[in-house]
């Protein structure tokens, strides 16, 4: 290899003792800057509270990190952008030195070069507030060519690990769940003390979610992961957190909430159970977060382990976490008085998705249009589909978003029912933004829709 | 003595008393602990009721603190594993061992008649007009411990003259949480070399393999025993730096030291020598990174190259270029999954240093019937040092119709530079230039099994057009990980 950078970002005079610590490094690649002495030119001035090592005082490529989930995020949770990211002082102490070829690179902010010759790139300062050249950022770098095609992968390298190494860590315990539904119960109980990210989006199949990359990236950072459990992210959780090397959240540590615990889940299979009878869940029906009790206990536990996490706020967790259950309290009892007229109408779905759903508020499950979990429908399975459904009076053909819609109308309109879509998930709708309007919005619209057919 | 007696008397009650208030402590002890099981039966039997809304409400709320109150374990776990239990083939909690069983087969038929190795490069591909057993792969996987994840890929194959045989495909751990973002990968694996690579054949998109793996990774794939160190990069998108070094011989090296089984290659028999020192290792640095260009488009793109020494002198390497790309299209509204276009490239190119090499094998400088003497002189050939060039692509595109349902489109090409041995030997059909298109179309019952029609437009230079329809069929039994983007 030719060509080589390194990247110092400097204070006042830092010109001159920069010099032997690069050169003296100039080949440790991967293992930077282990000795303590150059350690302590490396740390911000002042870091998380989290041990070295475990990923918490690196974390402040957060801001980042809003790049791929900005979205959903902002979208359920409007947080302020980049808050928590702690600036370090226009550190005249703060040097740093980076080799990581073989040549030299000079960036300084108060060197000759100027301010604005050493910017970062365009699109990193667009997406990452303090790195325009223009806040009072306390560094600032400058990637010198050495060979004009092949610098810029190796000048982005320098600039990726420069990053991982001055930025000051942020207090906030870093949430991931696999369900926006997770994140959203999450988000009551954490409030400004934690950031939440979902990996799957609120209209997706979660049973289909693809193991993208950058999810590697998320869970790498995490704190604490939030999964459904009962084999409901079998198909693609495994491994990225395998991949994530991070110890916090590997299954059994601290940092691991199985969301399904100490949750009864229903049709927990009682005799043997083989792929004939389709992708039946052995561990039981994984939707169990459409039933407000449910999120009750969820809540509990999700404060627990975030106390754990964070002592020094367990009270505001544990106090928030009963907020949202009076709160639940409350509401459950509304939606039951709306929904209480209703009880015992029959209706239809396309997978297993809604029965907690159906069983906290009285509604009865007459059928599925999946003949077995996860295989599509025969005709000779709608056919008798609707013939029980016109026998049964079935009012109501339910299905999500993300599901076709020629099978279910079809059902609905010979069964004499009506075709209602509703989420099952935070998110699964513009009007669906937490767990509260996920029940609001889905009751109002099969109250309306019950309304109707009587 | 009437005041002994009166105190022996005394110590007596008092004994007696201590002795009534014990039992009295144990009874109600007793009591208590039949009351609170009464409670607990009663807490179960509530739960097992349907009552009306109200009263339902009201029980929940106890029976919820009641729950969130115990421990959960006890809750989830109502019978705990022993060792003697069966080994538990679907996955979940009590999982020592995730046993899977994949069978990948292949019927057809084409118009050339090197069906094998010639018209199809890969070691898994149809070898033959009528049925392949193309793959039937058993997986173990599991966590040996709180430190490795462990794999391991058995292989069994039925050759063309009905032998069965047996390939370790893979056997490797893998490190949980290193410190540092770095992972460890050591045992017999899978070279993280472009993309296709690093997958087993059946979780490929088209019947066979691509014609630049064939040519430049082996029909077997790059895979040998050695270690692999890679770190994630504290980029704020998916960025990951691999640098693998193994063993540089046999046939699952074959662009390396490659002993090609007394075959000449390139003009040349082969010797695999032996290593030397560290530098006759294979050595496979790889960057990849991945962007979310928008909430439904999801971008891989990788760099890799491999360097080590050859089998066609004794001082002599091989260096191998590979870039990499996957993209691909999956709205957020999908339904299990679909619909979905994906498109995979893959470009590679080989500089090969090929030695000098005297086909008078005995050194007598005559001619004898086991040396080569392609320019009909007399004398036995002598071929110059020469850096082969070879290079190629393939480039295809899935689209996921709808669920179940994908149709794809792969095109392949390589070519290599006119080589100083060919002039004397005429056109090496192993560098020749050559270029496939390849339609199919593929159904899915489920996630568990697929039957897939492609047929194969193939144009080799000095050897013409030729036509090929394979019929694939595949199950899938046990608890199969979850495949990597």
């Amino acid at each position: 290899m030719k060509n080589h950078f390194s990247i110092h970002s400097c204070g006042p005079g830092a010109a001159d003792t920069n010099a032997p610590l690069s050169s003296k490094r100039k080949h440790d690649r991967s293992g930077l800057l282990r000795t303590p002495q150059a350690r302590s030119h490396l740390l911000p001035p002042h870091h998380g509270p989290l041990p070295r090592g475990e990923g918490g005082s690196f974390a402040a490529v957060r801001p980042a990190e809003l790049d791929e989930f900005s979205d959903t995020r902002s979208a359920l949770f409007p947080l302020p952008g980049g808050e928590g990211q702690g600036e370090g002082k226009t550190g005249a102490e703060t040097r740093v030195s980076v080799s990581i070829l073989t040549e030299t690179v000079v960036g300084c902010t108060n060197s000759p070069v100027g301010r604005d010759s050493c910017r970062a790139p365009t699109f990193l300062r667009e997406r990452i507030p303090g790195l325009d050249g223009v806040s009072p950022h306390p560094f600032c770098l400058r990637l010198r060519r050495a060979e004009p095609y092949r610098s810029n992968l190796f000048g982005y390298a320098a600039l990726f690990m420069w990053f991982s190494l001055i930025s000051p860590a942020s207090a906030k315990v870093n949430v991931v769940a696999t369900l926006p539904d997770f994140a959203a119960l999450a988000q009551e109980v954490g409030g400004d003390k934690i950031t939440v990210t979902s990996l799957v989006k609120g209209p997706e199949d979660a049973h289909f979610v693809d193991p993208k990359p950058s999810f590697i990236t998320v869970l790498n950072k995490a704190d604490l992961l939030i999964e459904g459990g009962a084999d409901l992210e079998i198909g693609w959780l495994p491994p990225l957190v395998n991949n994530a090397r991070n110890a916090k959240i590997l299954p059994g540590a601290s940092g691991r909430l199985n969301a399904s615990s100490g949750i009864r889940l229903l049709d927990v299979p009682s005799g043997p159970v083989d792929r004939s009878q389709g992708d039946v869940h052995p561990l039981g029906n994984p939707h169990f977060w459409l039933d407000p009790a449910n999120a009750k206990i969820l809540v509990n536990h999700i404060a627990e382990a975030l106390g754990r996490l964070d002592g020094s706020n367990s009270d505001y967790y544990a106090a928030n976490a009963r907020q949202f259950n009076d709160r639940i309290d409350r509401k459950l009892a509304e939606w039951n008085r709306l929904l209480e007229p209703y009880r015992g109408a029959k209706v239809v779905t396309y997978h297993k998705s809604f029965d907690y759903f159906l069983e906290r508020f009285g509604l009865a499950l007459a059928g599925t249009i999946e003949p077995k979990p996860g295989i599509e429908p025969s005709p000779a399975h709608i056919g008798a589909l609707v013939a029980r459904a016109k026998e049964e009076e079935v009012k109501l053909v339910l299905i999500e978003p993300f599901r076709p819609r020629k099978t279910p109308e079809y059902i609905a309109r010979n069964a004499g029912a009506k075709l209602l879509v509703v989420p099952e998930k935070v998110g699964g709708h513009e009007k669906v933004k937490d767990y509260f309007s996920l029940f609001d919005y889905d009751v109002a619209q099969i109250v309306a829709a019950l309304k109707e057919s009587k | 003595m009437p005041l002994l007696g009166q105190e022996t008397n005394q110590v007596e009650q008092l004994k007696k008393e201590l002795q009534e208030m014990q039992q009295n402590f144990e009874r109600i002890q007793r009591e208590q602990r039949q009351q609170m099981e009464a409670l607990h039966q009663q807490i179960e039997t509530l739960e097992k009721q349907q009552s009306s809304a109200a009263a339902e409400q009201a029980k929940l709320k106890n029976l919820v603190e009641a729950r969130s109150a115990a421990p959960p374990a006890a809750e989830t776990a109502p019978k705990p594993w022993s060792p003697s239990d069966p080994i538990r083939l679907l996955g979940g909690p009590h999982s020592y061992l995730n046993l899977s069983f994949d069978a990948l087969f292949a019927a057809g038929g084409s118009t050339a008649n090197d069906i094998e190795r010639g018209l199809q490069l890969g070691g898994h591909d149809p070898v033959q007009r009528g049925f392949t057993v193309q793959n039937l792969e058993t997986t173990f996987e599991g966590m040996v411990d709180p430190y490795f994840r462990g794999q391991a890929n058995i292989i069994l194959q039925i050759d063309r003259e009905g032998e069965s045989f047996l390939e370790v495909e893979e056997a490797y751990l893998e490190t949980l949480s290193l410190p540092g973002r770095l992972q460890l990968k050591a045992g017999q694996y899978f070279t993280e070399f472009g993309r296709l690579n690093q997958f087993h054949p059946h979780v490929w998109d088209f019947v066979d393999q691509p014609l630049v793996n064939g040519r430049f990774l082996g029909g077997d794939g790059l895979r040998n025993a050695g270690a692999r160190l890679s770190w994630l990069a504290p980029t704020p998108f998916y960025s990951e730096l691999f640098l693998s070094a193994q063993n540089s011989q046999g046939e699952t090296a074959a662009s390396f030291r490659n002993g090609n089984e007394g075959e000449p290659l390139f003009g040349r028999l082969m010797d695999q020598g032996s290593v030397q020192s560290l530098g006759d290792m294979l050595f496979v640095p790889r960057y990849a990174a991945s962007f979310n260009l928008s909430e439904s488009q999801t971008l891989l793109a990788g760099v890799s190259a491999a360097f080590g020494p050859n089998g066609s002198g004794p001082d002599t390497d091989t260096q191998l270029y590979g870039l990499d790309l996957f993209w691909k299209w999956k709205p957020v509204n999908h339904n299990k999954g679909f619909p979905f276009v994906s498109w995979q490239s893959e470009a590679m190119l080989r500089r090969y240093e090929a030695g000098a090499f005297d086909w008078d094998r005995n050194g007598d400088g005559n001619l004898d019937p086991d040396e080569q003497d392609a320019d009909g002189n007399g004398t036995p050939d002598l071929l110059a040092r020469e850096t082969l060039s070879d290079w190629g692509f393939y480039s295809q595109l899935l689209w996921g119709i709808r669920p179940r349902w994908v149709a794809g489109l792969r095109g392949d090409y390589v070519a290599g530079s006119q080589a100083g041995y060919e002039e004397l030997l005429g056109d090496d059909l192993q560098r020749g230039r050559r270029w496939r298109l390849s339609p199919n179309f593929t159904w899915f019952p489920t996630e568990f099994s697929k039957l897939r029609l492609q047929y194969n437009h193939d144009d080799r230079k000095s050897i013409g057009v030729d036509h090929s329809v394979w019929l694939q069929f595949e199950f899938l039994l046990g608890s199969h990980g979850a495949h990597k983007f």
